[in-house]
């Protein structure tokens, strides 16, 4: 076997995460080029191939798996950069997407606006046709129509077609031929069905998801082309394969019939990442944060796997795919620290990369969360990055108190201290909306800790949460990239079949099952998954009877019989009652989707693997410097430690720093960490 | 006492995440297409003086009218009668609630034996019983007529349900199961808030935690009084009205005068004397969009508390007005028609004084509710189309309105129920829900548009309850626009288009019966519009015709674009002085 490569491609930096035959981990972190992706990945792959001892082309025919997370899905929609999308739909129906369920996100805003629709109304255009809540054809599809239709896309130079009709998810027959009917006519026109993006009940959520993935479609695909073309012309044969939003890999056929799917590409891989450091130690339930310079993502996983949401609004535009359930806020060390009106609060605007915090003297003079960590001493007050990248601690100080201090009547450490709680009380309630909201209590899982700023909030943030042991990477800057290389293949299926469940057809829910499942398992063997490798999970989405929404529960993996249904209605109950605090048992329930997962496992790395390498022959007790914390009055002088120096198994008791290469562990007072073999910091309370 | 920053930032965010959770807890458990998809419920804290504390991204309609129902309903009920594990239920306009479908739910939050919040959840569920099934019953000419009255009751004594009494509210509605998943769904939320402000308290102390909720209260009251303060100072004069279609007392003026003077507002209002048709508004009702009306032009920003709303002070004239209604007035209709005719006075008043904040008003809300014995399993079901084809909402200065947004004080945004839902959920096929064209008022801004609803009925015996308003009178305009309607003049108009061809005209306020096959079509209006139509740029008229959101005739008569029809091609000369004519006309018409 040979080397695998995790690739991240965000808006700032792209990373690379390199595992080799041994299983040990390399890194390298480069700039991002957004208008040539190809040239970061050029740059990341030459800097691997030097600590390998390689060259890029040699690094590249030993490389058999390429595992790549991106957003080009995602900015394109935030952009409104995509295609010019034709949308053929029902006739009376041509406005879903415009009238979105008159869902106002602000509503006590009476000046705020509707977002544009993706598709102008000229461009949505009604066909004659109708199938019944029961699937039954109603009206016959007017294929006169769709032809007529399609000749005002090509006239109208319309790049992508979404095609949704009523109740397409329980007869796709019109819908098939009305697509077949623009793959013949308007051959250079992409398509794209809903009942191939996502079959499901919810006229809106399948059209407006069809309409993004026809919106980002023609992107993702040259996109995917240009990565192809670059690849090949290295001279790489290898697979390559791409991080969906559910988290899970796919090869490229599998995601361009419903490119909605790639829309959390990137993101999606936090926890992945956080699953596989935690199973190395036994630990299936966590909750895994990212805090970088802007922002902040967090998400839950349970029993070794990541919470995964149906409905979700991506800018403002509803996308009802599975995608990993990641709360996202404007949480990161460039988040500003401002008054409003006599409260402080901090972010979620962000001074980003430019200007940066005001110790990058770069211009900045707004104080944000790295500026008070600078006052506090928790980050180096003269370089970051391992001394490659300077600071001004003083630039720090002076914003702070000319912003913050000055206003509260506060001195400039109290400012420092209440602008680094307030930003930990905001990802904490991140987490608890996540957690607590949703019937999790976050006392029961571990947080596993990455984002270049994650490491020195971690601590506050598990003690305010109740969280007692913490699980730091030592590659926590990468983490996503890290985690596209330990992600395993995934496919979600779903089908909607709405009945009372004790009326239910035993066998029709058996066949759909069965049917999804081959679907997956073709999927996943194409993508070169063996069969001992497959795991499926069956699902159900039950509600009580006219409750508006299901909860899901998972389903037995062979055949059901009527045996099981009480057995289903009590996991039901059950469910309801811890996610909601409520249930009701005297009654039923009723059956609202049918779901199938499948994964294909890759072959597993190594946890070996987790660490840089190390020689241990220099001290790692580099020196000491004043730190201030909540626990004592005044600033403390406080060792600090060269993480790169640490062998493995030493014990560290805070208060007291380590500095990696990318990323500041503090441990706090009370605290107490070791550095286990693998690359992991685990910091627990001290005894 | 000293509050330290971080220690009032904390209390200040875990009250609204407290708030959005209990949202989110009564969203997935409740059952009222109306309460869940509708998001017409909202939710709130209060203090141990009965003061608002913190208020969601809920209904308008209830937030200002919700502290009426604790102080003048629960807390004169309960006196020196509260215990931990207590909830109480309430929805009499009598003594401080709105109307009865309006179900509130009350929690008690206490600490070591002392009251210290009340969390509070009111929703508006599907049937509330009375002779007409849906909540809503134009004929009535009392409030006894309009469904079960409830005064302050406990549903919970000390942590026990009283299921006598959970029973007889049950047994006295329509659709029980749903009712009291609503009210499942309610008890879940205020349990949230409990537990959430217990460990607040637990963290950081009594005292800590009264001295902060008073320093926020005082943060309110300052940021409203600069808010108040950019307002200019003077006296202005705003009207709504109501057209009561359907009912024999005709149309209504409800009359604002709004003084603004250093950082404190003065409403006063003027209404005829109330009425035997549900549009009389009890005080907590007719306050809340009072107060929306106010809180318009301001600043999102400003705190929803009692210390900013202080500095309103209303003056509802005499009781026994349409505004200011006393028992036994019928009031169903006032939380959609009469509120918005006080916000849009206050609103009418300001937007000259205001005009970067200027708004027109919504298309009044009218709808039916279509019930009737289910022929797939026999149960009695009831739907109210609130949920659907709502009216469009009013522009604001910098804004179109929104399509379809309804109501100004539902927040602009009554949500409508997916089609397919609604299908598997009722005995009825859609076959049309669509916008509008020509529906909305133009202007610089234009108002958005209204919609086109068409359902059929599958059984026979369906029953059909008309309500709303605004089928005669336009919506509010701003600045200059001006109402403008094609289709029958009308604003909203629905029909009955039986099998046999007949087609009937609905009155906004009737009840009407269907049978299998019979269709009814709803055509709900636009909402008004802000500035001079012919301000608006040209490009985005021709945007809007070519997106059929209005004619080559309107652009023409009423945004002065001229337009070739086939190629959309703008004829320049001609639109010059088309759009210098009308300016005239325009500006003379102001």
């Amino acid at each position: 076997m040979g080397y695998r490569i995790g690739i991240d491609i965000g808006g700032t930096f792209t990373d690379l995460v390199l595992a080799d035959q041994e299983g040990r981990i390399h890194l390298a972190k480069t700039p991002s080029t957004p208008k040539n992706p190809p040239i970061a990945m050029k740059a990341g792959l030459d800097e691997l191939a030097r600590t390998v001892g390689l060259n890029r082309t040699e690094l590249l025919a030993q490389t058999d798996l390429i595992l790549h997370g991106t957003t080009v899905g995602l900015n394109t929609l935030l952009q409104l950069k995509g295609a010019k999308v034709g949308l053929l739909c029902t006739k009376g129906f041509r406005d879903s997407i415009e009238i979105r369920l008159a869902y106002k996100e602000e509503r006590l805003d009476r000046a705020y606006a509707p977002p544009p629709p993706l598709v102008p109304r000229y461009l949505r255009l009604p066909v004659e046709e109708r199938v019944d809540k029961d699937g039954r054809i109603m009206i016959p599809l007017c294929e006169d129509d769709v032809r007529r239709h399609i000749e005002v896309f090509r006239r109208e130079g319309v790049q992508a077609v979404a095609i949704c009709f009523l109740w397409s998810f329980l007869n796709p027959e019109h819908e098939r031929r009305a697509g077949r009917l623009v793959e013949e006519l308007f051959p250079e026109a992409y398509v794209y069905l809903s009942v191939d993006v996502w079959p499901q009940i919810r006229e809106y959520d399948r059209t407006s998801t069809t309409v993004v993935s026809a919106y980002i479609g023609p992107a993702i695909d040259a996109y995917i082309k240009q990565i192809d073309t670059f690849l090949s012309a290295q001279g790489y044969e290898g697979a390559l394969r791409y991080v969906q939003s559910n988290g899970g890999i796919a090869a490229a056929e599998a995601v361009l019939k419903r490119p909605a799917v790639l829309l959390k590409s990137g993101p999606a891989s936090g926890p992945t990442a956080g699953l596989f450091f935690a199973q190395h130690f036994g630990i299936q339930d966590i909750v895994t944060v990212d805090m970088g310079g802007t922002s902040f993502d967090t998400c839950l996983v349970r029993r070794g796997l990541p919470d995964v949401a149906q409905f979700t609004d991506v800018a403002r535009y509803r996308v009802s795919v599975p995608m990993v359930n990641i709360n996202t806020i404007g949480a990161g060390g460039g988040s500003i620290a401002w008054i409003d009106a006599g409260l402080l609060r901090v972010g979620p605007h962000s001074a980003e990369a430019d200007p940066g915090p005001a110790c990058y003297l770069r211009g900045g003079t707004e104080p944000t969360v790295t500026d008070a960590n600078v006052v506090l001493g928790y980050l180096n007050p003269e370089a970051l990055l391992g001394g490659r990248f300077p600071i001004d601690a003083e630039a720090a100080r002076r914003a702070v108190e000319e912003r913050v201090a000055r206003s509260l009547g506060i001195t400039v450490s109290h400012a420092a201290l209440s602008i680094f709680n307030l930003v930990n009380r905001n990802m904490a309630l991140a987490i608890q909306e996540i957690s607590l909201e949703r019937g999790h209590d976050p006392r029961d899982y571990s947080l596993v800790v990455g984002g270049g700023s994650g490491p020195i909030h971690a601590w506050r943030l598990a003690q305010s949460l109740g969280i007692h042991k913490v699980l730091i990477p030592k590659l926590a800057s990468t983490f996503c990239a890290f985690g596209a290389l330990a992600a395993n293949l995934r496919h979600d299926y779903g089908v909607g079949y709405t009945v009372r469940i004790e009326q239910s057809d035993i066998e029709r829910m058996n066949t759909a099952y069965e049917q999804m499942e081959t679907m997956g398992r073709h999927e996943l063997a194409r993508e070169g998954a063996h069969e001992d490798q497959v795991v499926v999970q069956r699902k159900m989405e039950l509600r009580y009877i006219q409750q508006i929404y299901e909860v899901p529960i998972l389903v037995p993996n062979h055949r059901i019989s009527p045996a099981d249904i009480p057995t289903l209605i009590v996991r039901f109950h059950d469910e309801h009652e811890r996610l909601y605090t409520y249930s009701d048992r005297s009654e039923s329930c009723e059956v609202i989707s049918l779901g199938v997962t499948v994964i294909g496992k890759l072959s597993p790395l190594s946890l070996a693997a987790g660490s840089p390498t190390q020689d241990g022959t220099e001290p790692a007790l580099i020196g000491t410097r004043p730190v201030l914390f909540e626990e004592f009055e005044f600033y403390q002088p406080t060792p600090v430690y060269d993480g790169g120096r640490l062998t493995g198994g030493e014990i560290i008791t805070g208060p007291a720093i380590i500095e990696e290469p990318t990323t500041t562990i503090v441990v706090f007072p009370g605290s107490v960490v070791t550095l286990d073999p693998v690359g992991v910091y685990i910091m627990e309370q001290a005894e | 006492m000293q509050v330290d920053p971080l220690t009032l930032a904390v209390v200040s965010s875990t009250l609204e995440s407290t708030i959005r959770e209990m949202t989110i807890t009564l969203r997935r458990v409740a059952r009222s297409p109306i309460f869940v998809i509708g998001h017409d419920f909202s939710d709130c804290l209060f203090d141990w003086n009965g003061r608002l504390i913190a208020m969601g991204q809920d209904q308008p309609v209830h937030l200002g009218a919700m502290s009426f129902g604790l102080r003048q309903g629960v807390l004169r009920q309960f006196a020196g009668d509260t215990y931990p594990g207590d909830i109480m239920y309430h929805n009499d306009p009598g003594t401080g609630a709105s109307h009865l479908p309006d179900l509130t739910v009350y929690k008690p939050i206490f600490y070591q034996d002392q009251l210290l919040f009340w969390a509070v959840s009111r929703g508006h569920v599907n049937e509330i019983g009375g002779p007409v099934p849906g909540g809503y019953n134009p004929t009535a000419e009392d409030i006894f007529a309009e469904g079960l009255r409830i005064s302050p009751i406990k549903i919970y004594e000390r942590g026990k349900p009283r299921r006598d009494v959970i029973e007889l509210i049950g047994t006295n509605v329509r659709t029980k199961r749903e009712f009291l998943g609503d009210m499942g769904g309610q008890i879940a939320a205020v349990g949230v808030a409990e537990r959430r402000l217990q460990s607040l308290v637990e963290r950081y102390g009594v005292d800590v935690v009264k001295a902060s909720i008073e320093e926020l209260l005082e943060r309110g009251r300052r940021v409203m009084r600069e808010e108040l303060a950019k307002i200019p100072a003077g006296t202005y004069h705003g009207t709504g009205l109501i057209d009561n279609d359907g009912f024999a007392c005709g149309q209504i003026e409800i009359r604002a005068t709004v003084t603004v003077d250093e950082g404190r507002i003065h409403v006063s209002l003027e209404a005829p004397s109330q009425v035997p048709h549900p549009i009389n508004s009890y005080e907590p009702n007719t306050m809340a969009g009072l107060l929306y009306g106010v809180l318009s032009p301001l600043s999102p920003a400003v705190p929803r508390n009692e210390g900013a709303f202080s500095l309103v002070q209303a003056d509802l004239g005499p009781k026994g007005t349409v505004v200011n209604a006393v028992e036994p007035a019928a009031c169903g209709n006032s939380t959609g028609i009469t509120i918005e005719a006080v916000c849009d006075a206050v609103t009418d008043a300001l937007n000259p004084v205001i005009p970067h904040r200027a708004f027109g008003g919504a298309s009044t809300w009218a709808t039916y509710s279509l019930s009737g014995i289910d022929p797939r399993n026999g149960e009695f079901y009831n739907y109210t189309t609130h949920l659907a084809g709502m009216g469009g909402g009013g522009a604001g200065t910098g804004v179109d309105g929104w399509h379809c947004g309804a109501n100004v004080t539902m927040g602009g945004a009554a949500m409508t129920g997916d089609i397919e839902l609604v299908e598997y959920r009722v005995p009825f096929t859609i076959w049309q829900y669509e916008l509008r064209e020509d529906s909305a008022c133009p202007g610089r801004w234009r108002g958005g548009l209204g919609s086109v609803y068409e359902v059929e009925v599958h059984h026979d015996d369906a029953f059909i309850a008309n309500t709303g308003d605004g089928s005669l009178n336009p919506p509010l305009c701003a600045l200059g626009s001006r109402p403008y309607y094609r289709v029958d003049r009308k604003k909203h108009s629905r029909f009955l288009l039986r099998t046999n061809g007949e087609k009937l005209y609905m009155p906004t306020n009737s009840v009407f019966r269907a049978g299998k096959g019979d269709r009814i079509i709803a055509y709900q209006g636009g909402g008004g519009g802000v500035g001079l139509a012919v301000d608006r740029p040209v490009e985005r008229v021709i945007g809007d015709v070519r997106n059929g959101m209005i004619s080559v005739e309107a652009a023409r008569e009423e945004y002065g674009v001229v337009l070739d029809p086939e190629t959309l091609e703008v004829d320049q000369m001609a639109t010059e002085q088309q759009r210098a004519s009308l300016r005239v006309r325009l500006l003379a018409a102001r």
